[in-house]
C-alpha cells in the first residue's frame, strides 16, 4: 500500500519533470521562493555540480534569499565576497523599497547583473556559470556573472604556423578570442553579435563583421541561413559550415576558416564576416574566394616578391598534385610518342617484368599512400618512427627491388604526396581530383585526361559562397582585380578591396611613400 | 529530367566519338630505333632490317643494347608485320628516327613508292631522317656499333642533324621535305649518304655526303666537301669551315669558321636568256692562319676577305657546272625559284628545264666578312 502510493507520487513529479524538460521556454518564475526552488531542484536532479544555498540578512529576517550555482564554473570565492557576505550583512536591505532595485543598486557587488523571469534563462545560466538569485515573494530572479573556467593557453596554432608574424591562435573559450579581436580593432565598428545554436548544447557563436565595410546583403543572407539551423548540438564551426554550404554537394569548402586572429581581423577589413564558436577555436569566415585556399596570412607579412613565388608554388603544387598521376598514365599507356627517347627507354627498362599494368599500379600504390598518410594522422605520435620505416623502406624501396612496382611509379606517388602537402586547405577535394582524373586517363588517355580537367574546372568555375562567384571571372581583367591572386602585390599597390565582397571598396586612396 | 537525361546522351556521344586509342603498355612493345631496307636478291621480295632496342638484358651493368632484327616480305609493312612472327612484343614505329635505303633500291625504285608506307602509317614521324647508304646493303650500317653507342640509329640520326651546324657535309632532310621535293616543281632531291669507314679496326658507320636524285631515282653521289658548296648554293649552310690558300693560290693554309651565312639567289631573264646569280655573304671567324701577319691590320684582313670570297666563288662556280654537267639534276632549285617568283615564266619554260638547265648561266659573287681574328694588339 505505501509502496504503490510512493510510487505513484514519484510518477508525478516525474510526469511534472519530463514535461519541464521538454519545454521549459515558455514557463516563468512565480513569487514564492518555496515553489521556484523546488522547481529548480527537481529540473536539476542528478547533476551534482549543481548548489544551492539559503540566505538570511541580518537585519531584516522577513527577507529570504537563495542561490543557485554550479561549482566547477563558478568562481566560490567571488560569489562568497560580492553575493553572500553582502546579502547577509547589508543594511540597505533593512529598509523598503523596491526590492530588487535596491539588490541591484546596492547590495550585490557584481557589475555583470542581468534581471529575467523565464526559467529558461535562468536554467542556461546556472549551468553556464552564473550564480542566480532568487528572492521570496518576487517573480524574477537576477542573473550574477561569476563564471571562471580552466581553459587552455594561448599558443600558436599548429596548423597555420608562420615564420615571421604574429603567433596568437584562437583556444576554445569565446571570451578570450573576442578579446583577441577587440584588442586588435579599436573602433566601435567592429560589430560582434551573439547568435545561440544548438537546441541543447545552447552553444554561443559570436557573428562579427565591420559595420561599414561589410555588405549587408550577405549579412542578411546568413542571419536567414543561420535561421533555419535546427541541430541539437554545435561543437565546431565546421557543423555551422556544412549547414550554410552553397554547393551542397561539393567537395570543396565554400566558407573559409582560420586559427588566427590576424588572419580574421585582415578578413573582416576586406568586407567578410566571421563566425566564431564557443568552444572551438576555427573561426568561420565568408564569404570565400577559392584564391583563400593559397593565401597564406604570412603572404602579407614578408617581402611581396618571395610571397609571390611561394604562392605560385603553392598553385603549381595543387595542379600537380592532381594531374600527374593522370598524367603518367596518360602518357606510359597511350600517348608514348610524347616522351623523349631517353625517357621512354628509361621507363621502358624500369617497366620490364612488372606484373600489374600501369593504371592497376598507379591506382594502387595512391590507395596504398592514402593508408599511409591517414595512418600518420591517426596513430599515436610515439610510434611514429615504425610508420616512416614501413612507408619508406617496405613500400619503396623493397617493393621496386622486388619488381612488384616500377620505380618511376614510386616517384610520381612521392610528388603527388609532397605537392599534397603545399595546399593543406585543398587537401579534401584534391583526393577526389586526383582519382578522378587518374581513372579519366587510364580509360581515354589524354582524351579523357581533358575531359575531366574540364568538368572539374566548370565546377570550380561554378563555385559561390554566399552569392559571391569564387572565381574571378574570365574577361575584362583588371590590375585591382588580380593583385592579390596569382601574385601578391606590394601593400601600395593594393588600393582597393577584393571584388564582390564590399561595396565599399576603397581600401586607401592613395598608396602613401609608392614610388 | 529531359536536360539531364540530354546531358548524358551527349556526354556519352563526347567519350565513345573520340577516336580509338589503345591502352598499350611500355613492356608489351618492342621500340624500333630505325630500319633499312634492302633487296632480297633470291626472291626479289623487300628485306627489311629493324634496329630494336634491347631492354631485356643487363642494362645496370652493360647499359642499353640494339639487336637486328631481319625480315622479308612483299613490301615493307608486310616485312613490318611478319616481323612479329619471331619477336614477343609488336614493333613500335612512334621513337624511329632513322631510316637507310640501300643504294639498289634507291636507283631501281621510286622513291615515292619506297616511302609511301611511312607517310601513311600513324606511328612513323614526318620528322624520321632518310639516308641512302653508299656500301653495297643498307643493312651494313645498321649492323655495327657506332663509337659511343650500340643504338646505331639514333646515333646517326643525331650525327644528321647536327651535321650542318659543325661540318655541313651532308644535306638535313626530314621525312616530311623528302616528300615536298618529290612533289615540287623544279628542284631534285638530295638525301644524306651513309657508308661503313674503318674506325681502330672496326667498321663505324659515318656521313660521307650527298646522294643525288635525279626525279624519283638515285643519280649519284657528291663527296662531303662538295656537299659544302651545295649547301652554300641552296642557303642551307650553318656552320662549318673554308679553306682557301691565304695569298691566293697554291695549298689550302687558312681556315675560316662559318659564323652566319646568308645566301642570296636571283635570276633574270633577258632576250630569252636566263641567267641565276647566286651571292653567299657569310660572316666568319679566322681561326687558323700560316702566314703571319698582325691581326688587327686592316690591308691583310680585307686582302684575306677577297682571297676567301675568290676561292668561295670559284669553287661554287666549278660544283655547280659538275652538278650541270654531270647529273643534269636541278638540286639547287633554281627551277623551283622561278617557279615561286615568276610563274608566268615558269610556265613557258619548265617543259624543257631538264635541257635547259645544263647550259644554265649561274654567276657565283661570293661576299666574306671577318668578324673576329681572337687576337689582341700589344
Amino acid at each position: 500500500m505505501f509502496r504503490s502510493s510512493s510510487k505513484k507520487k514519484q510518477a508525478v513529479i516525474d510526469e511534472a519533470v519530463k514535461d519541464l524538460n521538454e519545454d521549459i521556454s515558455d514557463a516563468v518564475l512565480v513569487p514564492s521562493l518555496e515553489e521556484n526552488m523546488a522547481i529548480i531542484d527537481s529540473l536539476f536532479q542528478d547533476v551534482e555540480v549543481y548548489k544551492t544555498k539559503y540566505i538570511k540578512n541580518a537585519h531584516n529576517d522577513k527577507l529570504g534569499f537563495c542561490i543557485a550555482y554550479s561549482s566547477g564554473v563558478s568562481d566560490k570565492v567571488y560569489i562568497g565576497e560580492n553575493i553572500i557576505e553582502p546579502l547577509s550583512s547589508s543594511g540597505a536591505l533593512a529598509e523598503s523599497g523596491d526590492l530588487l532595485a535596491t539588490l541591484n543598486d546596492k547590495v550585490i557587488q557584481i557589475p555583470d547583473i542581468e534581471q529575467t523571469d523565464s526559467l529558461l534563462s535562468v536554467v542556461e545560466a546556472i549551468s553556464y556559470g552564473d550564480t542566480v538569485l532568487f528572492t521570496d515573494g518576487v517573480a524574477q530572479a537576477l542573473i550574477l556573472n561569476t563564471k571562471s573556467f580552466i581553459h587552455r593557453s594561448i599558443s600558436e596554432p599548429e596548423s597555420e604556423r608562420v615564420l615571421s608574424g604574429p603567433r596568437e591562435g584562437f583556444t576554445e573559450t569565446l571570451m578570450t578570442n573576442l578579446s583577441m579581436l577587440r584588442r586588435r580593432v579599436r573602433t566601435n565598428k567592429l560589430k560582434m553579435k551573439s547568435y545561440t545554436l544548438g537546441k541543447r548544447t545552447k552553444t554561443i557563436c559570436s557573428i562579427c563583421y565591420m559595420e561599414d565595410v561589410v555588405n549587408k546583403k550577405i549579412l542578411q543572407e546568413l542571419y536567414k541561413r543561420l535561421d533555419k539551423i535546427d541541430i541539437d548540438g554545435v561543437l565546431d564551426t565546421n557543423y555551422i559550415a556544412e549547414l550554410v554550404k552553397d554547393s551542397q554537394l561539393s567537395p570543396f569548402r565554400t566558407t573559409g576558416y582560420t586559427e588566427r586572429p590576424d588572419t580574421v581581423i585582415a578578413r573582416l577589413l576586406e568586407g567578410r564576416i566571421a563566425i566564431i564558436v564557443d568552444g572551438s577555436p576555427a573561426v568561420l569566415t565568408l564569404p570565400f574566394l577559392f584564391i583563400e585556399n593559397f593565401q597564406s596570412s604570412e603572404d602579407y607579412y614578408m617581402n611581396y616578391y618571395y610571397t609571390t613565388f611561394s604562392r605560385m608554388i603553392r598553385m603549381f603544387g595543387f595542379f600537380l598534385t592532381i594531374i600527374v598521376p593522370g598524367l603518367y598514365i596518360a602518357i606510359v599507356a597511350y600517348h608514348h610518342e610524347m616522351l623523349p627517347t631517353q625517357l621512354l627507354l628509361n621507363i621502358t627498362v624500369e617497366r620490364q617484368g612488372v606484373p600489374l599494368p600501369a593504371s592497376i599500379e598507379a591506382f594502387l600504390m595512391l590507395i596504398i599512400f592514402d593508408i599511409l598518410r591517414e595512418t600518420g594522422v591517426r596513430m599515436p605520435s610515439n610510434i611514429g618512427q615504425a610508420l616512416s620505416i614501413v612507408g619508406a623502406l617496405v613500400i619503396g624501396q623493397s617493393a621496386v627491388e622486388a619488381k612488384m612496382v616500377a620505380a618511376p611509379m614510386i616517384i610520381i606517388v612521392a610528388l603527388t604526396g609532397i605537392t599534397n602537402l603545399l595546399v593543406p586547405r585543398l587537401s579534401g577535394p584534391v583526393i577526389f581530383l586526383r582519382y578522378a582524373f587518374l581513372l579519366g586517363a587510364s580509360l581515354l588517355g589524354f582524351y579523357g585526361l581533358v575531359l575531366t580537367t574540364s568538368a572539374a574546372t566548370i565546377h570550380i568555375l561554378n563555385l559561390r559562397s554566399f552569392g559571391i562567384p569564387q572565381m574571378m571571372a574570365a574577361g575584362n581583367v583588371r590590375f585591382q582585380e588580380v593583385k592579390d591572386t596569382f601574385f601578391r602585390a606590394p601593400w601600395w599597390k593594393m588600393l582597393l578591396r577584393p571584388k564582390g565582397l564590399t561595396k565599399n571598396k576603397t581600401r586607401m586612396k592613395s598608396g602613401g611613400n609608392a614610388p | 529530367m529531359i536536360k539531364k537525361a540530354l546531358c548524358c546522351v551527349m556526354l556519352l556521344c563526347v567519350i565513345f566519338s573520340g577516336g580509338c586509342w589503345n591502352y598499350r603498355g611500355l613492356n608489351e612493345m618492342s621500340i624500333v630505333s630505325g630500319f633499312s631496307i634492302d633487296t632480297d636478291g633470291e626472291s626479289g621480295e623487300l628485306k627489311v632490317s629493324f634496329q630494336v632496342v634491347d631492354l631485356v638484358g643487363n642494362i645496370q651493368v652493360e647499359g642499353i643494347n640494339g639487336k637486328l632484327l631481319e625480315s622479308s616480305g612483299k613490301t615493307a609493312f608486310d616485312a613490318a608485320r611478319n616481323a612479329k612472327r619471331n619477336i614477343i612484343g609488336k614493333l613500335y614505329f612512334g621513337h624511329t628516327q632513322l631510316v637507310v635505303i640501300s643504294q639498289d633500291i634507291a636507283r631501281n625504285v621510286d622513291l615515292k613508292d619506297t616511302i609511301d608506307w611511312m607517310l601513311h602509317d600513324s606511328e612513323l614521324r614526318e620528322t624520321l631522317k632518310i639516308a641512302v647508304s653508299g656500301g653495297e646493303t643498307a643493312k651494313e650500317i645498321l649492323n655495327y656499333e657506332t663509337i659511343l653507342s650500340p643504338i646505331v640509329a639514333f646515333d646517326v640520326s643525331k650525327y644528321i642533324e647536327e651535321d650542318n651546324k659543325i661540318t655541313a657535309s651532308i644535306p638535313y632532310r626530314q621525312l616530311y621535305e623528302v616528300y615536298n621535293t618529290l612533289e615540287g616543281e623544279g628542284i631534285d632531291l638530295t638525301l644524306p649518304a651513309l657508308c661503313n669507314m674503318d674506325n681502330n679496326g672496326e667498321p663505324s658507320a659515318k656521313l660521307c655526303g650527298t646522294a643525288v636524285f635525279k626525279g624519283q631515282r638515285l643519280a649519284g653521289f657528291l663527296d662531303a666537301d662538295e656537299t659544302k658548296y651545295l649547301l652554300f648554293t641552296t642557303d642551307e649552310i650553318e656552320g662549318g669551315l673554308i679553306t682557301f690558300p691565304a695569298e691566293g693560290k697554291g695549298k689550302d693554309d687558312t681556315t675560316l669558321e662559318i659564323s652566319k651565312n646568308k645566301t642570296k639567289r636571283s635570276f633574270s631573264y633577258k632576250d630569252g636568256k636566263l641567267v641565276i646569280e647566286v651571292a653567299p655573304e657569310t660572316d666568319v671567324f679566322l681561326t687558323e692562319c700560316k702566314v703571319h701577319f698582325d691581326a688587327l691590320d686592316k690591308k691583310m684582313i680585307s686582302m684575306l676577305e677577297q682571297n676567301a670570297a675568290k676561292t668561295l666563288a670559284e669553287r661554287m662556280a666549278q660544283h655547280i657546272g659538275k652538278i650541270q654537267s654531270e647529273f643534269g639534276a636541278d638540286i639547287f632549285g633554281f627551277g623551283n625559284m622561278i617557279y615561286k617568283k615568276d610563274h608566268a615564266l615558269w610556265q613557258k619554260l619548265s617543259a624543257d628545264w631538264d635541257t635547259l638547265f645544263p647550259e644554265l648561266e649561274v654567276v657565283v659573287n661570293a661576299k666574306v666578312n671577318i668578324i673576329n681574328t681572337a687576337s689582341i694588339k700589344e
